[in-house]
């Protein structure tokens, strides 16, 4: 359904990379660096300082954010005790199985045309070819060009490498740079042998920064000569040159390869792409209660789940990951492991806390080795709940301590998770060394992570938070290094 | 500082085209080098902070970049006030990049990483400190609403 929506992000992608000029040499840039003081924020109002030891947690099952997969799924825990009539009759029971992360089986299938097909085919003689430019585009400043060499008989032949091309204004040279660029699908293809064969066109890419290149120059024409073929092709050149004030140099003349004219990139496939999910999430939920829904798995084919894999759950309160409960599927293969029939919908009960907000993106989905989603999405309306207001928490983050000659950090980036004594949670990112959490009321213990401190150890802090309904609070959290 | 051969130059080095393409994309590709600049910079101070078993160095090293990038300017928006950029715009360029401009703070970020950045779902998801199937749901609801938007564009 979106696949034209990647395609056209992934052509545009190319094109705008393009444009990016190389990165700065590291000792240039270490030695034109510049020194900069930061501090972080500092809160106004009263703060409870809290100095941390390092280590881990005690007693607190916490993950970070990035973090789904453990003892204990991240995010709140429902109760197991079904009390509502949403699961349908002979659904596979809802367990709260913690994620396992499994590697789910995939292959890669080879890219189109196969380089291999070259192999024993004559090459490409001058009267085989006939060049033309195709229709050029541009992006960010730059023009692309692309000079299509088709068959003129009918006996295929191999072509490869990278062109010669000499750029021309009113037939005098140009002096641009040249600079031969490679990619992995059609934008400038790879450096491999290409099989010029009837309906089966090859291809070599140009790009140049025409709007970012001094002196202006009128590029007419391009003189572009194949290896191995002693004659030399004339095509249209990009045109007119300009620049903006301040740029003085030529921009180079961007090279690909000879590579074929249409291909398909190697990718990745999995039985799961072949599967669906169905499902009305388009619900009504309490504050206070665990919501119960169902979600259908169809497969085009049988589909053993072993490994058994996982899926997350998203609402307003966060997002929760779990194993599917596969020991309960009824259907068993001639391995007897659980699978799903082809064609045959299995439907899971679902639990999931709703959290206290209506969301759009209340989210179902199974974790799959392609981008490709077996995903339900829906619409949640959570009403009612009891519950008091939650409250804000900022706060600062910095590192003290350490080897003799290591200043402290107040530029603190990484992550502060809350939990609370009924297994809720909620996750913030630490921005510059601060941070913004929105709690419900409670006692509630934080946990800082940043690869700054100890390659990414939790950072607990010895004495909880009590926040109040609808209060606001800061907090200045230090941890030690060891 | 860090000279042809050194451990700090050899360990960045791999990652220095993903960060300049992520500094692009926060700012701009005529900015990028001063973002890039000032992240090595952060990085090779606090190099010696960095474990290796915690975490991959591309992630540690983009997160810096992004860092840096809140502070030089903002994101150039292509406007069609751009009209030299424009005339040379592929049409559909200039539709995809507005309606990018409509989509929430993360489901850019997203967008940005896989498909500018080139980045692979498990580094997004360390990036944007979430899991790998949040990245995927997030990029799934991304192309929903560019779709949505790309058509009301051309209505």
């Amino acid at each position: 359904m979106t696949d034209d929506i990647d395609r056209l992000l992934r052509t545009q992608a190319e094109r705008w990379r393009a444009t990016v000029p190389p990165p700065p040499d590291v000792t240039t840039a270490l030695r034109h660096g510049r020194s900069r003081v930061r501090r972080a924020q500092v809160l106004a109002a009263a703060a409870a300082v809290l100095v941390v030891a390092g280590g881990l947690a005690a007693g607190i099952g916490l993950l970070g954010h990035g973090d789904q997969h453990g003892a204990h799924p991240a995010g709140p825990r429902p109760s197991t005790t079904p009390t509502s009539t949403g699961w349908p009759a002979g659904a596979v029971p809802w367990r709260p199985l913690a994620a396992t992360d499994p590697t789910l089986p995939s292959t890669w299938l080879p890219a189109s045309p196969d380089p291999a097909d070259a192999a024993g085919v004559r090459p490409c003689t001058a009267s085989d070819l006939r060049a033309s430019t195709g229709p050029g585009d541009g992006a960010g400043g730059t023009l692309y060009r692309r000079i299509v060499l088709t068959l003129i008989g009918s006996e295929p032949c191999r072509l490869s490498g990278y062109p010669t091309i000499e750029p021309l204004s009113h037939r005098q040279r140009l002096d641009l740079p040249i600079e031969h660029q490679s990619s992995p699908d059609a934008l400038f293809g790879a450096d491999v042998p290409v099989k010029v064969a009837p309906r089966q066109p090859a291809a070599v890419t140009l790009a140049w920064a025409v709007s970012h290149s001094c002196p202006a120059a009128d590029n007419d024409h391009l003189r572009v000569t194949f290896p191995g073929i002693a004659t030399a092709y004339t095509v249209t050149g990009f045109g007119m040159s300009t620049c903006d004030q301040g740029e003085h140099a030529a921009a180079p003349l961007l090279v690909g390869p000879v590579h074929p004219l249409s291909s398909t990139p190697a990718r990745k496939t999995s039985p799961y792409d072949d599967v669906t999910a169905t499902g009305d999430l388009n619900l009504t939920a309490r504050a206070d209660q665990p919501l119960d829904f169902a979600v259908t798995l169809t497969s085009k084919h049988d589909l053993p789940l072993d490994p058994c894999p996982d899926y997350t759950i998203t609402t307003s309160a966060g997002e929760s990951s779990y194993a599917l409960n596969c020991a309960a599927v009824p259907h068993r293969d001639a391995q007897g492991r659980p699978y799903l029939p082809a064609g045959v919908p299995v439907t899971f009960a679902m639990r999931a806390d709703p959290g206290r907000a209506s969301t759009p993106k209340f989210l179902w989905w199974l974790t799959t080795p392609r981008s490709a989603l077996v995903l339900v999405v829906g619409n949640l309306t959570v009403t009612g709940g009891s519950g008091p207001a939650e409250g804000t928490v900022t706060g600062t983050v910095s590192l003290t301590g350490g080897p003799a000659g290591v200043a402290d950090t107040t530029d603190v980036d990484g992550t502060v998770t809350a939990a609370r004594g009924d297994g809720l949670t909620r996750t913030a990112p630490v921005n510059s060394g601060t941070f913004l959490l929105s709690l419900p009321p409670g006692h509630w213990q934080l946990v800082v992570r940043s690869q700054q401190y100890d390659g990414g150890t939790p950072c607990a802090a010895l004495a909880p938070l009590d926040l109040a309904a609808g209060a606001s609070t800061t907090i200045a959290i230090t941890c030690q290094r060891k | 500082m860090a000279r042809t051969g050194d451990p700090f130059d050899a360990w960045v080095r791999p990652h220095l085209a993903a960060m300049q393409r992520y500094a692009a994309r926060l700012t701009s590709p005529a900015h990028a080098d001063d973002v890039v600049q000032e992240a090595l910079v952060r990085a090779w101070r606090r190099w010696s902070t960095y474990d290796a078993g915690r975490g991959e160095p591309l992630v540690w090293l983009l997160a810096i970049v992004r860092d840096r990038a809140r502070r030089v300017r903002p994101r150039q928006v292509l406007t069609l006030a751009d009209h030299d950029r424009a005339v040379e715009l592929h049409p559909e360029d200039i539709d995809v990049t507005r309606a990018l401009d409509g989509l929430s703070p993360r489901q850019r970020e997203a967008v940005d990483l896989y498909y500018y950045v080139d980045l692979d779902i498990a580094t997004i998801a360390e990036l944007m400190g979430c899991a790998e199937g949040t990245v995927r749901a997030t990029l799934h609801q991304a192309r929903l609403a560019l779709r949505q938007l790309l058509e009301v564009e051309h209505d």
